[in-house]
């Protein structure tokens, strides 16, 4: 952020990093020949929704198209919304990396709209531990991070630095660990 | 497709500039003085003068970042804030991340101020050092989440901007005068009441309108964030439709960071006052939503 933002204040929200995302399928098979760890053929992403008629109708539209690649790509797409007003789009595939695909274009979609900065983050989940591990992919950031959760306010802070120590070779990893946000209750 | 940045106001950015000038004059004005001063005591070979002005210029800066450094901890106090436990109100706290996360922001402390008055407010010089803190009484208040959301949003967009940095700045001209008449001898009080005065009264007035405008600016940082100008509206109509009892505030640098201002007595007048008032507020955040996801 420079001078400029400091002087007159921010007027736009960061915009979003997307292509990072296809680090993702790679590091998965990593993930299970070395962690056991396999895709769960879940996928998410999540946006901030504007109030805007703008962005109502731009919605609308995006939905008649996520349905048509739905279609084309075996993936199903469900909409949910959370108790904080954020939208998940989740995304059921069981091929890990036409999920990642399907995640992809949907961010795409928005972007595409001018909405790109409404973006906050895709999800993708794994099973094979004790709990089931998130990769959590910032918009913002540009990286991703492990998400452990183990019940309702509680993560398991080892399990995600041994995952960040034994995937950052492979995956871009977010560094500043206080910038690994928790999303508590996700629906996937 | 590009959209168009949220409530870009020009005339709000230059008149923004326009106040800081004379504040940068002021630091201009302090540091060739001391300059002077110091090359004065050099040429009249005045050894105990200039070992006194070298003091000075070394020690005031030291002396000012000491003062920063306490008003973020006094204004705390100074609120009875109590920051919170990691699992204390866990929903405040998952709330403020989610609010950081989309700002980009490393998620702040959060603290809980005891108070009547149903307000927030912000401390710290940047986004790692920054506390966020809500009064009890805000959250007595029924807002609804997405109204918590917006006001946490306004606070962090402060941070963002970096207010808290920016209004200790702006706020050193005014604390140079006060120091002046509260020094131990009578010189500073002369020096005050000869030269000073106009310029401790201008800098007060700027102060007070640099930090309104930096309100308007936060509100629409909020409006950002959220993506919903409507509910920093109706939430604002909650909290400040009535009088706050009172003073949470604490050090120069943080009585501008709440997000309602006290509006009794001579604050009454926009001029004289920190906030701007709720309708013009209000009427730029219903301006902000016929613009909010408009195409470039």
């Amino acid at each position: 952020m420079g001078l400029r933002d400091v002087l007159f204040g921010r007027k736009r929200l960061k915009e979003a990093k997307r292509d990072a995302l296809f680090a993702l399928p790679s590091a998965a098979v990593s993930m299970e020949v070395e962690l056991g760890l396999r895709p769960a053929g879940v996928g998410a992403v999540v946006f901030k929704p504007l109030s805007a008629g703008e962005f109502v109708r731009a919605e609308n539209e995006m939905q008649e198209l996520l349905d048509v690649a739905a279609r084309e790509s075996s993936s199903r797409i469900e909409r949910r919304s959370d108790e904080y007003g954020y939208e998940w789009l989740i995304i059921r595939d069981e091929q890990f990396e036409d999920l990642v695909t399907t995640v992809h274009l949907v961010a795409g979609e928005l972007a595409e709209r001018g909405f790109g900065p409404q973006l906050l983050a895709a999800v993708t989940r794994f099973d094979g531990g004790k709990h089931p591990v998130y990769f959590v992919y910032g918009y913002k950031r540009g990286a991703f991070w492990p998400f452990v959760p183990t019940g309702e306010r509680e993560r398991d802070n080892a399990e995600e630095l041994e995952l960040k120590a034994k995937l950052e070779k492979e995956l871009p990893i977010e560094a500043d660990i206080s910038m690994w946000f928790a999303l508590y209750g996700l629906p996937i | 497709m590009k959209r168009r940045p949220l409530g870009r106001d020009l005339g709000l950015s230059i008149r923004m500039a326009v106040a800081l000038i004379p504040i940068l004059a002021w630091y201009l004005f302090a540091l060739l003085l001391l300059v002077a001063i110091v090359i004065g005591t050099l040429a009249d070979r005045d050894w105990d003068a200039f070992l006194g002005a070298a003091l000075f210029a070394v020690g005031g800066p030291v002396l000012l970042w000491q003062h920063i450094h306490r008003s973020e901890s006094v204004a705390l106090r100074a609120a009875h804030a109590r920051e919170l436990a990691e699992d204390d109100e866990p929903d405040l706290q998952a709330l403020v991340a989610r609010v950081s996360a989309m700002a980009d922001l490393p998620p702040p402390r959060v603290a809980l101020a005891k108070s009547w008055a149903p307000n927030a407010f912000s401390v710290g010089l940047n986004e790692r050092r920054a506390v966020v803190a809500v009064t009890s009484e805000l959250l007595r208040r029924d807002l609804t989440t997405a109204e918590l959301e917006a006001v946490v949003a306004h606070e962090l967009a402060h941070v963002a901007n970096r207010d808290g940095l920016v209004m200790t700045f702006v706020s050193v001209p005014a604390l140079a005068g006060s120091a002046m008449w509260h020094a131990d001898d009578g010189r500073g009080k002369i020096f005050f009441l000869l030269f000073y005065w106009p310029v401790f009264f201008v800098s007060l007035f700027l102060m007070w309108t640099l930090s309104r405008y930096r309100e308007y600016v936060a509100d629409r940082g909020a409006a950002l964030i959220t993506g919903a100008p409507e509910q920093l509206m109706s939430a604002l109509q909650k909290i400040a439709g009535k009088p706050a009892r009172g003073d949470l505030r604490g050090g120069l640098a943080v009585q501008a960071l709440c997000i309602v201002g006290r509006q009794a007595g001579w604050r009454r007048f926009e001029l004289f006052s920190d906030h701007p008032p709720l309708d013009k507020r209000l009427e730029r955040l219903a301006e902000l939503a016929r613009d909010l996801g408009k195409a470039a």
